[in-house]
């Protein structure tokens, strides 16, 4: 059964949940953070692309769930009758729920010895048809064979139970069978994932939590989560954090640049301004305190580090897949000098749209540079949140529709919305335009880097989301 | 008397006839002369620079009313959903003070306003109102107590004087309704005093929406009510928080179903109910539920 799910969750990895090159690849257009990484070398950004697609699930993540797990199984194997049989994992609709259980699974299947064994509803999608998800479900499960029903404790896993409906007349009969079967055989102990969006919906339309046992959310990400997790990356690239405390702003007269700032968008000038001025004030704080009582403070790179850390976790909501798109988008290729301090003034990441021309001039700037004691590194800037764009009641409308299903194809988003599939096409491409949502063959998804103020703006929209 | 008592008194009498008429035609022009001091005490002196003053005021005023009607509604279509009819609300309330303001000020630039010109001018005002402007003064009153009453407010979706739709401007005399047809209908707020309002979302960002469909009396009522709750529940628009009710009447044609619901914004409310009749349709055609047979139809007529 162990070779069932690490097959399932190697599959995941490969097809479905790579974080950046799924959407780096779309051949016309370049939304957050791909417009970063089009302005990287190219071999420094398949290498980057390559890494964060081999990044593991966060740690804490993973601990979280096996810990809820291990609990929760062994109650249910003391005493079936009398504990609940099922539990809920909860995460954003943008982390792949399915990834993060499959793997907190084989974590628990490597650890524990006595598991019952695991029968997985191993879908990578929705099924086209929503009227066979009730039967599929079933031969899935194995839920006719009796001889296997009969087993004395048997695990059935659920790694997305937004994938078990459609916002449609007959799409809900899939849940409507599950939430049947649940309280049927205490025998069986039941692992769910779960968006927060979509177990909200379930809440209110089937009653579905009345059901279910424990529910849990996975954990948002610290600073130092985040920077643990990413510490691969940052050690592999040799990535420098800038310092952007004032005083030391004030000695570089063009440190300031690089602000993204333009008359004609006056929302994203005002944004950036705002984001700018709130990490500078706090790095100069942190400078100043360290100038105070020197004593407590640490190098000022690891310093500069760990503001960059928790500002990031702090604009991510601790969100780890919106975290990394940041991540990337705050990458700038530089020419630092022999201090470690970025140059702005030999600045060549406009020069550098990804070419290999470029790339090889680069190389060579890299080796007449260092004669001069200067190279060229990833400098990771203060990371932004992009300014999430104006949207339409109808727009709202679509974007709730794909974070209650994780994700979606145009016929089904058409469903879902009750609308025509030429109509929310075009919705669809304008929305793309926008950066808001992303498309990859069939699959539309919302661009996670605009998740957190989306969620927001919904939950402002009397959308049933819970205010954060 | 004599006459010729009456010929000695007679030139006497219309002496004394002629000097109290003298002495009651110079008390008639005093008091016409007090009057017109009056009237010259209660109007300054007009000049050029204040009429030029006037008009400025008019301007900025109708400027100011307009900048307010336009920062009310740019603001309130871009906030929080919820916060929206909140801030339409501040509309009525700054066009009022606008224009109090406004007529205080040339009031007091053409007329000397002491006590008792104040006076003198409210009583001929409303004097002239009783008589000339006796329906505008009524629509002004009422809009005023309607200001604090609350009847209707701007963003309400509300019936009034046969007329649905939603307020979207709240007026010294009247309000303005966008219809359904998106046509503009001035209702005045006089209506208030003797006619009923019929408001469906009171300040609030939800309004009811009743939604009918009607069936043979075959249908089995079960699977009626079990499609029209999941219609509901799968709709863009329901806001799942509000109840969803489900209704049923008996009648000699057929058996009425009326599902019971709140879209998320009230404006959908049109846009709502047709989503629910359509999606309900597919399902009735799917289950083979039969309508109303025509000839029962026209019968019950």
């Amino acid at each position: 059964m162990a070779s069932l799910v690490q097959q399932f969750r190697r599959w995941l990895t490969e097809k479905r949940f790579f974080r950046v090159a799924w959407f780096a690849k779309d051949p016309k257009l370049t939304p957050e953070p791909e417009e970063a990484l089009a302005q990287l070398p190219g071999d420094v950004a398949d290498k980057l692309v390559e890494m964060v697609n081999q990044l593991p699930v966060n740690p804490r993540e993973e601990t979280a769930i096996l810990e809820t797990l291990q609990d929760a199984i062994a109650t249910w194997k003391e005493n079936p009758r009398e504990t609940p049989n099922s539990i809920v994992i909860l995460s954003d609709p943008v982390s792949s729920a399915a990834r993060i259980l499959t793997s907190g699974l084989k974590q628990l299947e490597s650890g524990e010895k006595q598991l019952p064994p695991v029968r997985l509803l191993d879908w990578l999608e929705r099924p086209a048809d929503t009227r066979v998800i009730k039967q599929q479900v079933r031969e899935k499960l194995e839920l006719d064979t009796p001889e296997k029903n009969d087993c004395e404790q048997t695990l059935m896993v659920v790694p997305n139970l937004c994938w078990c409906f459609l916002r449609s007349a007959e799409g809900l009969d899939g849940l409507d069978y599950l939430q049947d079967l649940l309280p049927r055989n205490h025998g069986q102990f039941w692992i769910l994932g779960s968006s927060i969006v979509g177990w909200e919906y379930l809440k209110c339309t089937l009653q579905f939590h009345a059901y279910c046992g424990d529910v849990v959310t996975l954990p948002t990400l610290s600073g130092e989560d985040l920077q643990n997790w990413l510490s691969p990356i940052v050690k592999q690239f040799d990535i420098c954090f800038s310092d952007v405390a004032l005083h030391k702003r004030l000695k570089k007269t063009n440190s300031l640049t690089h602000l993204d700032v333009a008359i004609d968008r006056p929302i994203e000038a005002l944004s950036e301004i705002g984001q700018e001025v709130s990490a500078t004030v706090r790095s100069s704080v942190r400078a100043v305190k360290d100038k105070v009582i020197p004593e407590a403070s640490d190098d000022s790179e690891r310093s500069s580090k760990q503001d960059y850390f928790n500002r990031l976790a702090d604009i991510s909501d601790g969100i780890g897949v919106v975290a990394l798109q940041l991540f990337i988008k705050s990458l700038r290729y530089q020419t630092v000098n022999e201090d470690n301090t970025p140059d702005r003034s030999a600045d060549s990441s406009q020069d550098l749209k990804g070419s290999g021309d470029t790339a090889e001039s680069l190389k060579k700037q890299d080796t007449e540079s260092s004669e001069k004691e200067t190279k060229h590194r990833l400098i990771a800037t203060i990371p932004k949140r992009p300014v999430l764009p104006e949207l339409s009641q109808s727009d709202l409308y679509l974007l709730y529709s794909l974070l209650l299903h994780s994700d979606l194809t145009v016929d089904e988003l058409a469903k879902s919305l009750g609308d025509t599939p030429q109509i929310v096409n075009h919705q669809v491409q304008l929305l793309r335009n926008a950066g808001v949502i992303e498309q990859q063959g069939q699959i539309i998804k919302t661009n996670p880097v605009h998740y957190p103020e989306l969620y927001r703006e919904l939950a402002r929209n009397n959308f049933m989301i819970e205010v954060p | 008397m004599g006459i010729r008592e009456y010929l000695i008194a007679s030139p006497i009498v219309w002496l004394t006839r002629l000097a109290q008429a003298s002495a009651s035609d110079t008390k008639v022009g005093q008091a016409a002369s007090d009057t017109a001091d009056k009237g010259k005490e209660l109007l300054s002196k007009i000049t050029g620079a204040k009429i030029l003053q006037a008009l400025l005021i008019l301007v900025v005023a109708y400027i100011i009313i307009k900048t307010v009607d336009w920062l009310v509604i740019a603001m309130s279509e871009r906030v929080a959903r919820y916060n929206r009819l909140r801030i339409k609300q501040f509309q009525p309330f700054m066009r009022t003070l606008v224009m109090t303001v406004t007529v205080i000020m040339l009031m007091n630039l053409f007329l000397n306003l002491s006590r008792e010109n104040v006076f003198a001018v409210t009583g001929t005002i409303a004097v002239a109102l009783g008589f000339a402007f006796k329906d505008y003064a009524s629509s002004i009153i009422a809009g005023i107590v309607g200001l604090f009453e609350s009847p209707y407010r701007v963003g309400d979706r509300i019936a009034i004087a046969d007329e649905y739709g939603e307020v979207i401007s709240y007026g010294l005399r009247g309000i303005r309704l966008r219809t359904p047809g998106d046509n503009i209908v001035t209702v005045p707020h006089s209506h208030i005093w003797t006619n009923t309002v019929s408001n469906a979302n009171m300040g609030e960002l939800e309004a009811q929406v009743v939604t009918e469909f009607y069936l043979d009396h075959e249908a089995d009522p079960e699977q009626v009510e079990n499609i029209l709750y999941r219609i509901a529940h799968t709709s863009k628009y329901t806001h799942l928080k509000l109840p969803i009710l489900v209704v049923m009447s008996e009648h000699s044609w057929g058996s009425l179903f009326k599902l019971r619901s709140y879209p998320l914004d009230a404006r959908d409310e049109f846009a709502y109910a047709t989503d629910l009749t359509i999606r309900a349709k597919k399902e009735f055609v799917r289950h083979n539920l039969p309508y109303p047979k025509r000839f029962d139809l026209e019968k019950s007529s």
